[in-house]
């Protein structure tokens, strides 16, 4: 404390009237987080105490095989991202062949679909039926039990379809490391003689090791999370295996032991790669940027760049959503309630989105001030994005169950399922918008308001006045990132949806469950066209965020 | 590995981007067992033809000899990690995933792995770091990192070494120890060396040669002593130490008028014009002298005493080597002119 005059009464006055306001200050962060872990928290009570029969069946049944094909999952998922995205990033970064610059955002392009509806299109085109089997037989004349071909509905299948929706998330991780990576490390390489095949695995690759690990992260913790695509190609991963338990038996307990299950793969990614890290450090150790000066590349490399960056968005994006799109104009349906799928859809992301913005500006301004709530609140807002959907929408179930219990509410109503839905989504993706602001706070300097106060601003002009606005500028890209998060969100709409008040995404994915996928393919695309509009955002940041460019 | 050392030659070496041109028709040699030291403010073309040198960059005319191998012209560039050439940058660039062994370790993948780590201990042992062998680049001072980052250059005996301001990241108690070891091994080694530079002082007292650029051009190449005394042209006067400019005066007959008095310009200045030079101590505080001036501010202390005065209109610098006299702003004071330290530049 500054002061120095008045009673030693009065000084003891006042600062507990400060703890007092502090504690009430503190009141709106503390509610936020826990509408953020409430879900979580409740899956794990509902884990505890879920032993039993239903369990002991899931154990002898189900466990081993859909934790071995989670597993197969993220490594065969990891090692088709990993061996095709890294090099991709380090040819757009580091040389020049044609349609580089076209590559270089055109790679993030499969972030707007969703993995399930890759799944739809990619089941339709690599079907018996289908149109690549048709030109196969077509071709050879053979008939279709007189050659093998590639089943998508399998472990490979699967981990094909989420390495091609996701492969993005690697690629942008390996790319902004590569992109950031001193050239002058790379210059010294050179001096001491080390060829352009050394330059990347040795010195560039370990350096960005951690950059790539987290983009790995990120897409494998969506695939282990991911329900509509697996289950489309008929994969039991851990995570349909709980839906479809929830959906046989409506019995939280087992279903939320094997989220605990999945939890825990989660979290041991994040803890592997920690542990992989080890000592050597991977911050640069030369902080002059130069303008990276891409080499040319002679004919044939060139070629080989081209090919596997242009094979990367055909098999992402543009092999898929030309199918759909082929599909849509060649049978013109419009599925009946595609204009209240459509409704639902807005409204229910509309008022997610409202939620998570309302959490993400209070938990923001948590995280910025730091202390012991600033940490509580960043592992709040973490720990809800790390848990897949399918897992949250059990905690709702619990909560849900809980309530009914205690009679606050007479079942699941209407009203009671599109709260929970918002809760969920709230718990899940108020963390984009979180960081998002935090960030823009951490961008203005405390000056700001030290300059505020100085001029007369009491605590609440400074923060409707100054620190709102700025907050509010960094929550605008973050806003459309969960609005289109939430729009794309399958297995929590699937389970906890109203009655008869379907979603774009659920209606995609239950006509193409009934392989119709004609109706399906225009939800699809509008789902496509939407989340469109946060890629290209990002692309043009990412063509501006080069170092030494302002 | 034997390395033969060889001049290094750049003739008329130039480097445009974008219709620019960064580095403008140099010549020059590195020299075995010689230290270049390239003075100029940022942007004359320094960094750039350091890398030019290095091979990092094509160049846009002339070309760069090491002996009798061709490295660089307009049509042929041996690539940068072929010329075996040492660079240590400002920043040190050193692997941060790698220890120190490790780093200095990574230019001799010629040998094999325990030779190499032989040799990369007993560099480090010779730049006093045995005992930080297996620290990262993190773990280690910037001192020790600059080190390191010398080791690393030296230990896979390159045919030259450049070093681009590499002791200026330092803080000044370390840079002199850093230095007085580097430039002892690249004595010992006999390497031919250029050393990018923004001080004055570490090139002249260091370097056999002092070059200086500006706007890509390089302005003059001489011993340390010729260049600060006998400076081709008021820009390398001026990178290479205070000096105070005046001109322009009318020459006849070997005589100039200036503020100062008549003074006689050396025979190699034609008639014309001249700009003269003052270097620091060309005026001094002497009751004998024969210049009338003014005091006009308090004298700063230092191994000399440095003192404002005005002679005429003009407000120059005068030195006294002892606080006799009464320094007081307004005193009219004699100053004798000590015509070794007069600069001309014919205009």
């Amino acid at each position: 404390m500054s002061e120095v005059t008045g009673t030693a009464a009065s000084a003891e006055d006042r600062s507990s009237l400060r703890l007092l306001t502090h504690h009430w200050r503190n009141m709106p962060a503390l509610a936020a987080m826990l509408v953020l872990v409430l879900p979580l928290m409740a899956v794990v009570l509902a884990a505890l105490n879920g032993g039993g029969d239903g369990w002991r069946n899931v154990v002898e049944t189900k466990l081993f095989g859909s934790t071995l094909t989670t597993l197969g999952l993220l490594a065969l998922s990891a090692a088709m991202m990993t061996l095709t995205a890294v090099p991709a990033a380090w040819l757009v970064t580091q040389y020049r062949f044609p349609g580089r610059g076209l590559f270089e955002w055109a790679l993030i392009l499969p972030l707007a679909a969703p993995a399930y509806v890759l799944a739809f299109a990619y089941k339709d085109l690599l079907n018996v039926a289908g149109p690549v089997q048709s030109a196969v037989r077509d071709l050879t004349g053979l008939g279709a039990r007189d050659y093998w071909f590639p089943d998508i509905a399998s472990l490979p299948g699967a981990a094909f379809v989420l390495s091609a929706a996701l492969f993005p998330y690697v690629y942008l991780g390996a790319r902004s490391s590569f992109v950031n990576q001193s050239v002058c490390t790379l210059d010294a390489a050179r001096l001491l003689g080390a060829g352009s095949k050394r330059r990347f695995l040795d010195v560039a690759l370990p350096a960005a090791r951690p950059a790539i690990a987290a983009g790995a992260a990120l897409a494998l913790m969506e695939v282990a999370a991911d329900y509509g695509a697996t289950s489309h190609l008929g994969v039991e991963s851990l995570s349909v295996a709980l839906i479809v338990n929830w959906e046989g038996y409506n019995d939280p307990g087992p279903a939320a032991r094997l989220s605990l299950v999945l939890l825990t793969l989660v979290f041991g990614l994040f803890y592997l790669e920690r542990l992989l890290r080890g000592r050597a450090g991977v911050q640069a150790t030369s902080s002059r940027w130069q303008q990276v000066k891409r080499a040319p590349l002679s004919r044939w490399p060139a070629l080989g760049a081209m090919l596997l960056c242009g094979t990367l968005v055909l098999l992402g994006f543009i092999l898929p959503m030309a199918r759909l799109v082929w599909i849509a104009v060649e049978t013109q349906i419009v599925p009946d309630d595609f204009t209240s799928a459509t409704r639902n859809s807005l409204l229910l992301a509309g008022m997610g989105t409202a939620a998570c913005a309302i959490l993400a500006i209070v938990t923001g301004f948590a995280m910025r001030r730091g202390g012991q709530l600033g940490r509580a609140s960043r592992f709040a807002v973490s720990s809800g994005y790390a848990v897949p959907g399918s897992v949250l929408v059990l905690g709702a179930f619990a909560i849900i169950a809980a309530a009914q219990h205690v009679g606050l509410i007479d079942g699941r109503t209407v009203v009671v399922s599109l709260v929970g839905l918002v809760w969920v989504y709230a718990s899940r993706f108020t963390a984009v918008g979180a960081n998002a602001v935090d960030a823009a706070l951490a961008r203005a300097p405390a000056s700001f308001g030290h300059a505020a106060r100085s001029l007369g601003a009491g605590p609440v002009k400074r923060i409707a006045r100054v620190e709102l606005p700025i907050a509010l500028s960094g929550l605008i890209t973050g806003t459309l990132i969960m609005f289109v998060e939430i729009l794309k969100e399958l297995p929590a709409t699937l389970l906890l949806q109203p009655f008869d008040w379907e979603t774009l995404a659920v209606r995609a994915y239950n006509y193409a469950s009934d392989e119709r996928l004609a109706s399906a393919t225009l939800p699809s695309l509008l789902i496509t066209a939407v989340g469109l509009v946060p890629v290209i955002i990002l692309s043009r940041a990412l063509s501006l965020s080069r170092p030494g460019r302002h | 590995m034997v390395t033969e050392l060889n001049d290094i030659r750049l003739e008329a070496v130039g480097r445009r981007y974008g219709g620019h041109a960064i580095v403008d028709a140099v010549d020059l040699t590195l020299h075995p067992g010689e230290l270049t030291a390239i003075l100029g403010a940022s942007g004359a073309g320094k960094s750039t033809l350091l890398r030019l040198i290095a091979g990092l960059e094509p160049v846009s005319s002339g070309a760069i000899r090491h002996g009798g191998t061709l490295w660089s012209d307009t049509r042929h560039t041996v690539p940068a990690e072929h010329r075996r050439v040492g660079l240590v940058f400002q920043d040190f660039a050193l692997f941060p995933h790698l220890s120190a062994a490790r780093n200095v370790a990574f230019g001799l993948a010629h040998l094999d792995r325990s030779e190499a780590r032989k040799l990369s201990l007993s560099w480090l042992d010779r730049l006093g770091l045995s005992a930080r062998a297996e620290a990262y680049p993190h773990e280690l001072s910037g001192g020790e990192q600059q080190r390191v980052a010398i080791a690393r250059a030296l230990a896979p005996s390159p045919v030259a070494l450049l070093m681009d301001e590499p002791f200026s990241g330092l803080d000044p108690e370390r840079r002199d120890g850093v230095r007085e070891t580097t430039l002892g091994l690249i004595a010992e080694t006999g390497v031919p060396a250029l050393l990018v530079t923004h001080q004055p002082e570490e090139a002249l007292r260091h370097a056999d040669k002092v070059a200086v650029m500006s706007g890509g051009k390089l302005l003059q190449c001489a011993a340390p002593h010729d260049a600060y005394l006998r400076p081709s042209d008021p820009v390398v006067a001026a990178a290479l130490g205070p000096v105070s400019l005046l001109g322009m005066f009318p020459v006849s007959d070997g005589r100039v008028d200036t503020p100062l008095g008549p003074l006689a310009v050396p025979p190699s200045i034609q008639d014309g014009r001249v700009t003269m030079g003052l270097r620091e101590g060309a005026l001094s505080v002497d009751a004998g002298g024969t210049i009338e001036a003014r005091i006009v501010g308090a004298a700063l202390p230092g191994a000399v005493f440095r003192v404002p005065v005005s002679v005429g209109d003009l407000g120059l610098e005068a030195v006294l080597q002892d606080e006799e006299a009464a320094l007081v702003a307004g005193a009219t004071i004699a100053l004798r002119l000590n015509p070794r330290r007069l600069l001309w530049f014919q205009s």
